[in-house]
């Protein structure tokens, strides 16, 4: 801030007091800004003066001794010596001044708590002390905008009341920023008080984006990077912080796999760019992760995508062809500390339940199946099921409504010097089918401090303890699944076993398969996941001279899991058959890096350049252990020392490393020519030895049509970019190959050369070949877009084509015989291509003091195609395998084939039913059934604004997928002795009925084995149309007034309703089109290290979870 | 203070950057839970113990040496009588008939003798690299030639019962994982030379007494036997 010029010397005796005095007014200016500057009504006062000839000065300080007025003023200000005659009796002080100021270039404006501020209307450079509180929309206050007089380097923020203060020039032009808001431009004219009003920008070009190792303006950017809006993060039940992207920006597609509470979500950007997977990389603050399960939603500040490779490159082989999640999380701001509570509690409950047959139903189809009358039937079944009192509607009984709870409290505050931020959290999610549950309890800590001039020092941490009790899903009720024991037990299947059953007291099950009632599933064992997750950083960053600044970042990654699984010994027959059984694993996966860089940044006229070089180190251990035993006498003691046979025991621990260098150039010219170059080398130990070290380049270049000289005068196009960008990026091999340069031997059987001589240790290969010329996967992406604003920024458009190749795809390949059985890591010749469009719109349709109305509209098409794969080794790759109706043999629903994309379901074509014999017809040979990826996905969000009110509506789409119904293979299947479907009552039942649903046959007739058909292969019976609208989210808020407010004390307070889910408009015969069985654990270091390797698949719904609708209600207030 | 000169700043900041200037082995990460070729064999015992499960698996994980070998060749004649009762994998071979590529016995003894080769090839890729100074020259010289000639006698039978079969002298074959058949002559020479080496490295009794090892009469017993068998 400017100081005030010093007071004459002829003042000399005077300064001391005035400068006491105009200390006190800035400090008393600032306190009552800082408490609310607004809390005092201006006296009306009373002036009573007689003097003769004084200067003005004088008469100002006669007054300000009367004690009621305060003046600030420039003691520099000629116009106060001039001497004027006063003669006021009982005058109202705007009298007096209208007077003293009369014939001079003397102004004055009034403040409240009755301070006035004199100055000179005609002086030039008047140096203006001014004041201001800068609110948001609803007219909440805004803290940490940056507020800068324009074309100087004069600036400071706003404190947590959203008020500044500031000394310009009188002629000043005030530039307010603030992230997510438009930017503002207010001229001071002269004005002492300057209260500015933001709105939330569509699209605002000064924004500045968290790239890699760095951030930039949006107008700079000439990648493909996509900034997420989180504002809405604290006003919905998010729980998973991906969640927030859902809908919201072209090209990423987030999806739900599993309702079951604390699962993780699934990632798409721009496609599929593996056979092996893919999820994105994240990036927290820095820190490169694979999930994101430490950070708790409420503590987000940014979320930006990097889709393309010139935006992705500089992460190298980490940055995966699968895109880039940044996150930034708050950090503190400046001034008096400010609370920020969040809170909310809601209701979830199942969107849909399948229709399934009751008693009478089912025997009437049992009796088909077994060809008998269903008297005949009946007598099979054992006297004590009671088909006539039994009705249990398992559906009913399993999902319930379902409570979920959020609780979040912040502080954060600071000085000019160092800010801290400091968040709890507290989540506690019942999932909609007994027996799941979610808690969270979570803490996040950020401190930044200025040590010295040129050191700057903080850390952030994010730490969260996880408790989760999870039930089986995921597979069929023979092993457990309970979604599928919900739809096939009949409903005269009792909850316990009745006196007079074989075993009186234990869950219910069917005599005539194994297979128990959902309850059992679910309550029979416990299965408790308790996790400790942490994310942390600690960076010091120095400022050198000649523009250079270097920063140190240590980075952290833990996370540990403890499972614990207890089947109890007595309350199902398979625990009783083991007497119970425990196990209990445990994993740690511990990551660090170090990263250190050198930026430079500097304008040369009309050159900017910014240049970062940096290295980085990182290494990750993982660590899993298990243990397990059976034979528990009693099921009060559940741990595994009351385990008394068959105890397993197992350690193992793995670890990799990466090493890299890297760097990038900004550089543009005159704000119109912009160019960004990207490189880094990668050495890695998850790729052969041989080819460990990789490089990456990215180039991208933009130019800014709308500076050049020919654009000034086309008034409606505010801002136009076109960019264009290409760039390398790699995918490193699965988790399931940590070490693919080796070949894995084993200790076999000791063996005796002679007779007379004792057995020596003898040691063989096993299950896997090394191949240490392993690489890879590499992916150059092209990018081709632009970005347009028009009417004044009311209108934002952004259109985006890329194309993505991605070579040396990795397979895990059986060699022919000669190599017996091992499996071998190679890189097969050929192309996963990935190619789309992407479209933005935001528009201001509606903008007005108590009106307004936002759209933001986004749609974006992919295209995938495996093609030219090297087939010399084996034409296509089976995956998606599923186990129906607890047969253990696997069939694959999916195929990677040339000329196919990736999630094409294959199998047979069903060609209908037969009128005549009533068995369903399939084509003769395996053909595409359709893929699981859709061809384009959208989403619309409405906002409006009406005075405090607002509504804010998400509607989400994904159009042209596939989704295959494993579920229907288990209930549509017209064999067996399970429940079913009551889409079977249309069954095919005598010659000439036309129907899709083919006959109940009989078992052992020559019919069986067509029906058997319906239930061992993959045909397009049960690949489905998975495309859906949704209303995602719709949430209606009240913002209190500041009158309202001032008397209850708090700074703000917003109260919301929220629905999730409130409708879903799709033809998917299951319970939700979103749901994948295989869609988690893509990224989960702990459970996939060391297992088999498996290949990419999606869309096959197999017994998950159900999706929930949920309506909460919630507030947040800020003290 | 700070450095104020254009060149400290550089060097300051490049000491920086190169503080951490990793040294090459720290993206090397060699398996801890698994034994592979990565962390075995080392030692002088290592080098024994892998040759032992060369032996091992030829005695312990296969039919052919068993049994099936003798099914495949003597069975086959007038020289005895088989009384099997598997019906798809052994009458055919008993009553003269043909033998067709599905024939389970067939697929399962041409795979075990590739497994018995993979595991001397093991011992042939690994033992060479180890520096344990416990490992003589002279016994690193017999164990290789321990190795090879049980390659030979592998390859020995897989050239007399199927003819062609593809070379393979590593075990990752170079990651050609679908090598083509080598002629047969082709096969007969790399034998040859395999026992030529045994002859030439191993002592006329067994190591360490053991007699069920290879010995130099061993190899060329074999070497006499392949010579005999070539029929050039």
């Amino acid at each position: 801030m400017k100081k005030l010029p010093t007071p004459s010397r002829s003042n000399n005796r005077n300064m001391l007091f005035k400068l006491l005095i105009i200390m006190k007014l800035s400090f008393m200016l600032i306190l009552l800004a800082v408490i609310g500057a607004h809390a005092g009504v201006f006296a009306q006062g009373s002036i009573t003066l007689n003097m003769r000839q004084v200067e003005i000065q004088k008469v100002l300080n006669k007054i300000e001794k009367e004690g009621e007025f305060r003046f600030l003023y420039n003691y520099d200000l000629n116009s106060l010596k001039r001497k004027v005659d006063v003669d006021f009796n009982g005058s109202p002080i705007k009298d007096v001044l209208n007077k003293i100021f009369a014939n001079t270039d003397l102004t004055y404006k009034m403040l409240d708590n009755n301070l006035i501020v004199v100055i000179s209307s005609t002086q030039v450079m008047q140096s203006l002390r001014i004041t201001g509180k800068v609110t948001g929309l609803n007219g909440e206050a805004l803290p940490g905008v940056s507020i800068t007089v324009k074309g100087t380097s004069i600036g400071t923020l706003t404190d947590n009341n959203g008020v500044y203060i500031l000394t310009v020039p009188d002629d000043a032009v005030l530039v307010i920023s603030y992230i997510g808001d438009e930017t503002k431009e207010v001229k001071v004219n002269g004005q002492s008080v300057v209260d500015v009003q933001l709105s939330p920008s569509t699209r605002q070009l000064d924004q500045v984006v968290v790239v890699g190792y760095g951030a930039q303006k949006q107008k700079d950017i000439t990648s493909a990077i996509s900034i997420v809006s989180t504002k809405d993060i604290s006003s919905r039940p998010i729980v998973s912080p991906v969640e927030a992207i859902t809908g919201k920006v072209p090209g990423v597609q987030v999806t739900v796999p599993s309702g079951m509470p604390g699962s993780d979500l699934s990632v798409k950007i721009r496609g599929i760019g593996s056979p092996n997977g893919g999820e994105p990389l994240y990036v927290v603050d820095g820190v490169l992760a694979n999930d994101i399960r430490s950070i708790d939603p409420n503590t987000i500040a940014t979320i930006s995508i990097l889709k393309d490779a010139s935006a992705a490159g500089i992460y190298g082989a980490a940055g995966s062809t699968n895109g880039i999640v940044m996150i930034t999380t708050k950090q503190g701001t400046k001034g008096k500390p400010r609370v920020d509570l969040n809170l909310y509690t809601g209701i979830q409950q199942i969107t849909k339940k399948i229709p399934v047959l009751n008693n009478q139903q089912w025997l009437d189809l049992e009796a088909e199946i077994f060809d008998t009358t269903q008297a005949g039937f009946l007598a099979t079944i054992p006297s004590y099921y009671n088909l006539q009192t039994t009705n249990n509607n398992w559906q009913d009984l399993v999902y319930h409504n379902a409570m979920q709870t959020s609780v979040n409290a912040g502080i954060s505050g600071g000085s000019e010097k160092g800010t801290y931020y400091m968040d709890f959290g507290y989540l506690n999610q019942d999932g909609i089918m007994v027996g799941s549950n979610f808690k969270r309890y979570s803490i996040k800590l950020s401190i930044d401090q200025a040590a010295t001039s040129w050191l700057r020092m903080g850390a952030n941490i994010s730490f969260n303890r996880t408790n989760q009790r999870t039930v089986p899903v995921n597979t069929s009720t023979q092993f457990g699944g309970a979604v599928i024991s919900a739809l096939v037990t009949p409903e005269y299947i009792p909850i316990y076993m009745p006196v007079g059953s074989p075993h009186p007291g234990v869950y219910g099950y069917s005599t005539f398969f194994s297979g128990d009632n959902p309850y059992s599933d679910i309550y029979n064992n416990t299965n408790n996941t308790v996790g400790n997750n942490f994310l942390g950083n600690a960076y010091a960053e120095i400022s050198l001279p000649y523009n250079l600044k270097l920063r140190t970042q240590l980075n952290s990654v833990i996370e540990n899991s403890k499972y614990d699984y207890f089947l109890d010994p007595y309350q199902s027959l398979y625990g009783l058959s083991i007497n119970g059984q425990g196990n209990d694993s445990y994993s740690e996966t511990n990551r660090w890096a170090w990263d250190n860089t050198l930026t430079y940044s500097k304008v040369f006229g009309l050159h900017s350049i910014n240049v970062v070089v940096g290295t980085s180190a990182l290494e990750e251990s993982i660590a899993l252990s298990s243990s397990s035993g059976q034979g528990f006498a009693t099921s009060a003691v559940q741990t595994l020392n009351a385990a008394s046979s068959h105890y397993s025991v197992s350690t193992q621990n793995f670890e990799w490393s990466t090493n890299s260098y890297f760097g990038r150039i900004n550089y543009s010219y005159n704000d119109k020519y912009l160019f960004t170059g990207t490189f880094r080398a990668d050495g890695t130990s998850r790729v052969g030895i041989n080819n460990q070290w990789g490089t990456f380049p990215a180039l991208s270049a933009g130019w800014r049509v709308s500076n050049e000289d020919f654009m000034k005068n086309v008034n409606w196009v505010s801002d136009l970019k076109i960019r264009a960008g290409w760039g390398e990026t790699g995918n490193l091999p699965p988790y399931t190959v940590l070490y693919p340069s080796y070949t894995l031997l084993s200790p076999g059987a000791p063996y005796a050369y002679s007779s007379s001589s004792t057995a020596d240790p003898g040691v063989t290969t096993t299950s896997q070949i090394g191949n240490p010329n392993l690489k890879w996967e590499s992916g150059q992406q092209t990018n081709i877009g632009f970005d347009a604003t028009f009417l004044n920024q009311r209108l934002t458009f952004s259109a985006d084509y890329y194309y993505k190749k991605v070579k040396n795809m990795i397979f895990s390949q059986q060699g022919s015989l000669v190599f017996g059985g091992p499996i071998t890591q190679i890189n097969v010749p050929g192309y996963d291509i990935n190619k789309g469009l992407e479209f933005n719109i935001d528009a201001a349709v509606v903008k007005q003091k108590d009106f307004t109305w936002d759209i933001n509209f986004n749609i974006s098409f992919n295209s995938n195609l495996i093609t030219n794969m090297d087939t010399t080794v084996t034409s296509s790759y089976q995956t998606g395998a599923i186990t129906v109706g607890g047969s253990h043999a696997p069939i694959y629903t999916q195929i990677i084939k040339n000329g196919y994309s990736l999630g094409t379901f294959w199998g047979y074509k069903a060609l209908g039913v037969d009128p005549t014999s009533g068995n369903e017809n399939f084509g003769t040979d395996l053909e595409n059934l359709g893929s699981a990826l859709p061809k384009y996905i959208f989403g619309i969000t409405n906002t409006f604004r009406y005075k405090n009110f607002s509504l804010s509506v998400l509607i989400d789409g994904v159009q042209g997928n596939k989704v295959y119904n494993e579920t229907r293979m288990e209930i549509e299947n017209l064999t067996g002795y399970a429940n079913e479907s009551a889409a079977v009552l249309n069954r095919w039942k005598a010659q000439g009925n036309i129907t899709d649903i083919p006959r109940a046959l009989a078992n052992g007739t020559t019919n069986a084995a067509n029906a058997a058909l319906l239930q061992s292969q993959v045909s397009s019976l049960y690949v489905e149309n998975g495309s859906f609208v949704r209303m995602r989210n719709a949430t209606l808020s009240y913002q209190l007034s500041d009158k309202v407010l001032k008397q209850i004390g708090i700074a703000s307070l917003r109260i919301y309703v929220t629905g999730q889910n409130l409708f879903i408009i799709t033809k998917y015969k299951g319970y939700y089109p979103e749901l994948d069985s295989f869609g988690q654990g893509t990224n989960n270091q702990a459970v996939n290290a060391g297992q088999s390797p498996t290949l990419y698949s999606i869309g096959v719904d197999a017994g998950a979870y159900p999706a929930a609708r949920t309506i909460t209600i919630g507030a947040n207030v800020q003290l | 203070m700070i450095a104020r000169t254009p060149s400290k700043c550089i060097f300051i900041a490049a000491a920086f950057l190169l503080l951490f200037s990793c040294s090459k082995s720290f993206i090397d990460q060699t398996p801890q839970s698994s034994l592979t070729t990565g962390n075995f064999p080392k030692s002088a015992t290592d080098a024994e113990s892998e040759l032992t499960g060369a032996y091992d698996w030829m005695v312990y994980y296969t039919n052919f040496y068993q049994y099936d070998n003798f099914m495949n060749t003597d069975g086959k004649s007038d020289n005895c009588y088989i009384n099997s009762d598997n019906v798809t994998a052994e009458q055919p071979l008993e009553y003269f008939s043909t033998v067709t590529s599905s024939n389970t016995n067939v697929q399962r003894d041409w795979q075990e003798l590739y497994n018995d080769i993979r595991a001397a090839n093991a011992v042939l890729d690994d033992v060479p690299n180890i520096s344990d100074p416990g490992l003589t020259s002279a016994r690193k010289a017999m164990i290789l030639g321990e190795a090879r000639f049980l390659r030979a006698l592998h390859y020995y039978w897989l050239v007399t019962e199927w003819g062609e079969c593809p070379i393979i002298l590593t075990v990752s074959n170079g990651g050609n994982l679908y090598p083509a058949r080598n002629k047969v002559p082709e096969v007969y020479a790399q034998m040859i030379n395999d026992l030529q080496y045994a002859d030439s490295v191993l002592d006329v009794t067994p190591y360490n007494g053991q007699l069920g090892r290879a010995t130099k009469g061993a190899a060329e017993a074999m070497l006499a036997k392949t010579y005999a068998q070539m029929g050039d």
